[in-house]
């Protein structure tokens, strides 16, 4: 796996680096967005990181002018400047996902993972979490081996959880993205799919925290790496 | 800015209007205040004094202009007396004779004292009739035989007009006779007070008038410019926008040109401040970011447990140094006029998505953060943006202050006629001492352990009263969610807004 990190601020930069390393990951470094351009078009990466405040060129504008090459690389923004406006232009722009600074290292590492997740693999996505794999195109659950049974309406579910990574769903959100499938989902009847996936998925490690009025998300995994923040 | 102690926020344009303050002060000492005069003054003694000089010069010109008047008539009077006169003159023997006819001598002298007293004088000098004691006038050079001249000279203490004239007799070898004719100058004195009265005592009413015409005339004038005075005076020190020049005299309008060209570029002045003030906090972010990296990259090595406590707390001062950051970030934010546009605003919707930001660090923490509030939107009048920090800030405060496996709900109800927006927490508490102050900046309950910028509540009490609404704290209502393990712990704050009209 290979990361690209565009970040002016070289103390930064360095525990970037570094920290992705320590996960296992081959990291290089740039520190404005002409080199980013540039390294965008002569290397092949698996990630980008990129901080929107950079020199020369914007970080907005390496991120238009990446999509506008139709490359799919997952991309992660860094933000100081956390604003709604900021997010949803970064997003509109093409990036998967945004973290504001200053991140935790642990929030840092499971958003790479997630991303890492996405971007795996020339077609098919699997998606993991915990002890599950979820494989996106062949809309198969597995935990362990085992193929988890599912009905269409859990498999949707699970995956518009899965992709979040971490961040809550609202139930609105989940209303859609069942709905795509053709017939009406009312809100009551949500909280009868997340009960049944949350026992189906009891020995996955995978948990579905309820946030009271407002929808559902996927707990942290714990990873082994370091202790449980 | 942060200055400890209660105190009113200041606002950006106070350190501009103590500057202005100052100059005024400098360049206006008392006795250059006094010398200064008002526009009005200055015009009224422009247009009053002269014509209060002038007055006097023009009840001068009217008395001689009245006498001359009044000379006329009289004057012609006499000028018929001396033709009256000169025909009462015949030549008999060789010498000239007058022979007053009774009705002529009535004619002239109606009573013994009033009227026309004459002379008549033979070129030999004799008094051929009348009044010797008229004063006679000599012949010289330049006076011609039959004109008539007209002099004033005092005759026994009085006033008196003289006409004479020399006329020939016909006879070769004498000269001219002389006659004289004369009167009193009471009744052309009389005639020209009359007249003078009939101009000048109009005057006496009409200049008054005339005064207080031009005297309300400017005064009027002026209003708009006073009216003007009072508008500015009655802004906010924060107001920048354009002066309202609509009602202002043509010869202002220059001027308040000039003032809303100096306003703007004041205000484009302020609002290139505040970016760079946004902007700089902003990029603080970052080095704070790589701060916190590095200090949870060293956490991971394996560190005594005194530098693992160091490095934690390096943690904890970013993360506070951040917190510390947004809240002046919000302030300034607030101040630009551009953001403080009151609207609708929804703030069912707005506490739910204000709500939502929170979950990714409740979870993390492991409280469990709700919502509650019923599916129908809830309207009020205010600022979206400020009503969305009163709602981050209190949702923050309820966070910090509850423990892991704690409860915290943002709720949003409408009671008689307002909405209520409440966060209750199942934290420590506060107790009732302590409720009145905590909105106080820098505030902290004594045995608290928790680290947040001080401002919070201070921020959330601004924008309440900005609003209107009254904030209470209160102890914590039943709740229907999940059971605590002591339900009488907690803290809940509602913010009372008033309830929007639809």
């Amino acid at each position: 796996m290979r990361i690209l990190i565009a970040e002016d601020d070289s103390i930064l930069t360095d525990g970037l680096t570094r920290s992705l390393r320590h996960s296992g990951y081959a990291v290089d470094a740039v520190s404005d967005g002409v080199a980013a351009d540039a390294a965008l078009l002569s290397t092949e990466f698996d990630l980008l990181i990129l901080d929107l405040g950079l020199p020369r060129l914007s970080g907005l504008e390496v991120l238009s002018k990446l999509r506008a090459r139709q490359s799919r690389l997952p991309v992660l923004i860094l933000t100081a400047a956390d604003s709604i406006e900021q997010r949803v232009r970064g997003l509109d722009l093409g990036a998967d996902d945004y973290m504001a600074k200053p991140f935790s290292l642990s929030e840092l590492e499971a958003r790479v993972r997630a991303l890492a997740r996405r971007g795996a693999g020339g077609g098919s996505t699997i998606l993991r979490h915990s002890k599950l794999e979820f494989d996106q195109t062949g809309r198969v659950a597995m935990v362990g081996g085992q193929t988890l049974d599912l009905s269409a309406r859990e498999v949707s579910l699970l995956e518009i959880l899965l992709t979040r990574s971490g961040r809550m769903v609202s139930k609105t959100q989940i209303v859609e993205h069942l709905c795509e499938w053709g017939e009406e989902v009312s809100s009551n009847a949500i909280e009868v799919y997340i009960h049944r996936l949350r026992k189906k998925l009891e020995d996955s490690g995978v948990k579905i925290a309820t946030v009271r009025g407002l929808g559902y998300c996927l707990e942290r995994e714990q990873s082994t790496n370091h202790a449980p923040t | 800015m942060l200055a400890a102690g209660p105190q009113a926020l200041p606002t950006t344009a106070s350190p501009q209007r103590e500057a202005i303050e100052l100059e005024y002060d400098l360049h206006t000492n008392p006795s250059e205040r006094a010398a200064r005069r008002s526009l009005l003054g200055e015009v009224l003694d422009w247009l009053l004094a002269p014509l209060f000089l002038l007055w006097p010069m023009s009840i001068a010109i009217t008395y001689v202009a009245a006498q001359d008047l009044a000379n006329v008539p009289y004057d012609l009077n006499l000028l018929n007396a001396l033709e009256v006169l000169s025909q009462q003159i015949e030549v008999e023997n060789g010498r000239p004779t007058f022979n007053l006819s009774a009705p002529a001598r009535l004619a002239l002298r109606p009573r013994e004292k009033d009227g026309i007293f004459w002379k008549v004088i033979a070129p030999s000098g004799e008094l051929l009739s009348g009044d010797a004691e008229l004063p006679t006038p000599e012949k010289t050079a330049t006076e011609n035989v039959d004109t008539v001249y007209y002099k004033n000279q005092m005759v026994r203490g009085f006033d008196v007009r003289f006409a004479y004239t020399w006329r020939t007799t016909g006879l070769r070898q004498a000269g001219p006779v002389l006659i004289v004719a004369a009167e009193s100058v009471e009744r052309r004195v009389a005639l020209a007070n009359n007249i003078i009265k009939g101009v000048i005592i109009p005057q006496f009413a009409v200049l008054p008038i005339a005064a207080l015409l031009i005297w309300f005339g400017l005064s009027r004038g002026v209003a708009p410019i006073n009216d003007l005075q009072k508008r500015l005076r009655a802004r906010k020190p924060d107001d920048l926008s354009s002066i309202d020049g609509r009602n202002v005299p043509v010869e202002i309008e220059p001027l308040v040109a000039a003032m809303n060209e100096l306003l703007a570029r004041l205000a484009s002045h302020i609002l290139a401040q505040q970016r760079f003030v946004a902007d700089a906090a902003h990029q603080l972010k970052t080095p704070l970011a790589g701060l916190r990296m590095q200090a949870e990259l060293g956490m991971r090595g394996t560190p005594s447990s005194e530098t693992l406590s160091s490095l934690n707390q390096i943690v904890a001062g970013t993360i506070r140094a951040t917190r510390l950051i947004d809240q002046l970030l919000l302030m300034a934010r607030a101040e630009n006029p551009d953001n403080i546009r009151v609207t609708t605003v929804n703030v069912r919707a707005l506490a739910q998505e204000q709500t939502q930001r929170w979950v990714d660090q409740a979870i993390a923490a492991d409280i469990d953060l709700g919502f509650e509030a019923a599916d129908t939107p809830m309207f009020i009048h205010g600022q979206a943006l400020l009503l969305a920090e009163l709602l981050n800030n209190l949702i923050d405060n309820a966070l910090r202050y509850t423990p892991a496996k704690g409860h915290v709900t943002v709720s949003v109800t409408r009671v008689a006629q307002q909405v209520i927006v409440a966060v209750q927490d199942s934290g420590q508490g506060i107790p009732a001492i302590d409720r009145e102050r905590v909105f106080d900046r820098f505030y902290r309950v004594l045995g608290t352990k928790a680290e947040g910028s001080g401002l919070g509540l201070a921020i959330v009490r601004e924008i309440a009263t900005q609003h209107g609404a009254t904030i209470h704290i209160l102890d914590p209502f039943e709740q229907a969610s999940p059971a605590q393990t002591n339900p009488q712990a907690g803290t809940r704050i509602e913010v009372r807004f008033e309830q929007m009209t639809l």
